[in-house]
């Protein structure tokens, strides 16, 4: 069971059929995830998307979540195959510092925590290759997964920090996160 | 549009050396990993080859980076030096669209 919105506003469930699986899209409502939640329904997913933003009439069972909401967050993923975690604001926008590391690692953190205790088993999150930092000042190149990463803004630190604290839940929890680095998307 | 500007030359080439990658493409790629991720924690660079300007990366490096000389494998000419094989290997996935079309799907629809 996937949660969904009821007609009042709360979070319900949608049922979706085995051994169809389902997965669960945060930011939905952004750019990217718009071509990820379509991406995913065509390859035969049953999609729940959810964003801070509220749903269109037509997005029909898409949440309106903050994922900040731990409480809520457990009913959404409760019995979801798959987690794909993109919600969070973007490099250039103008939010401060500490809204953007707010959004970004205790958002990202609420998520994992409640992947785990709803035994959700994989977990995709959106990263950035801003964790790299300044590509100039890199000592060799092509930028592997294994270069340093040394951030130098809050944007890419914060993504980094997400990136630590998903390790270390995979080796406490046995979840399986893979993170994708991505560069500036058009 | 986004990747208008990113086409530009000069002195804004250089952090654009990073390149882009297309949201369609990373749909593609979302589709594959759920099923596809293995146990524990994994990292995937995943950008477009192809960088949006149309200045040689190799130049750009030799004029704004000398200090790097430690260049492990021979770029394109205007290729990223960021480095997707892992994501390309481990899922099979691969760029689908090019900036060049989408500038020019762009030009053609403000026309």
């Amino acid at each position: 069971m996937l949660g969904s919105t009821k007609p009042d506003g709360s979070v319900g469930s949608l049922a979706y059929n085995s051994p169809v699986k389902g997965i669960v899209v945060t930011g939905s409502k952004g750019g990217t995830d718009r071509s990820i939640v379509a991406g995913l329904r065509a390859g035969g997913y049953v999609v729940l998307g959810v964003d801070v933003v509220t749903p269109d009439a037509a997005e029909v069972g898409d949440v309106q979540l903050d994922f900040r909401d731990a409480l809520r967050l457990n009913d959404i993923f409760a019995g979801a195959s798959g987690i794909v975690h993109f919600g969070s604001y973007p490099t250039d926008s103008s939010y401060s510092a500490t809204d953007m590391f707010h959004n970004i690692v205790l958002g990202g953190v609420n998520v994992l925590q409640v992947v785990v205790i709803t035994g959700v088993k994989r977990l995709v999150v959106a990263s950035s290759i801003m964790t790299y930092g300044d590509l100039t000042r890199q000592i060799s190149l092509p930028i592997t997964e294994d270069s340093a990463q040394v951030p130098v803004s809050v944007y890419g630190s914060s993504k980094q920090i997400l990136e630590h604290v998903a390790a270390d839940y995979c080796r406490w929890d046995g979840i399986s996160v893979a993170v994708m680095r991505m560069s500036r998307i058009v | 549009m986004e990747i208008e500007k990113h086409t530009e030359s000069g002195c804004l080439a250089l952090s654009v050396l990073r390149s882009y990658v297309v949201a369609l493409d990373v749909a593609g790629a979302c589709q594959a990993l759920p099923e596809s991720v293995s146990d524990g924690f994994e990292a995937f660079n995943f950008v477009a080859k192809k960088i949006c300007i149309d200045i040689s990366v190799a130049d750009l490096l030799q004029y704004y980076c000398p200090q790097i000389t430690n260049i492990l494998n021979p770029h394109g000419t205007h290729q990223t030096p960021v480095d997707s094989s892992k994501l390309r290997r481990g899922l099979g996935w691969k760029a689908h669209y090019d900036w060049k079309e989408l500038r020019n799907e762009y030009q053609k629809s403000v026309k």
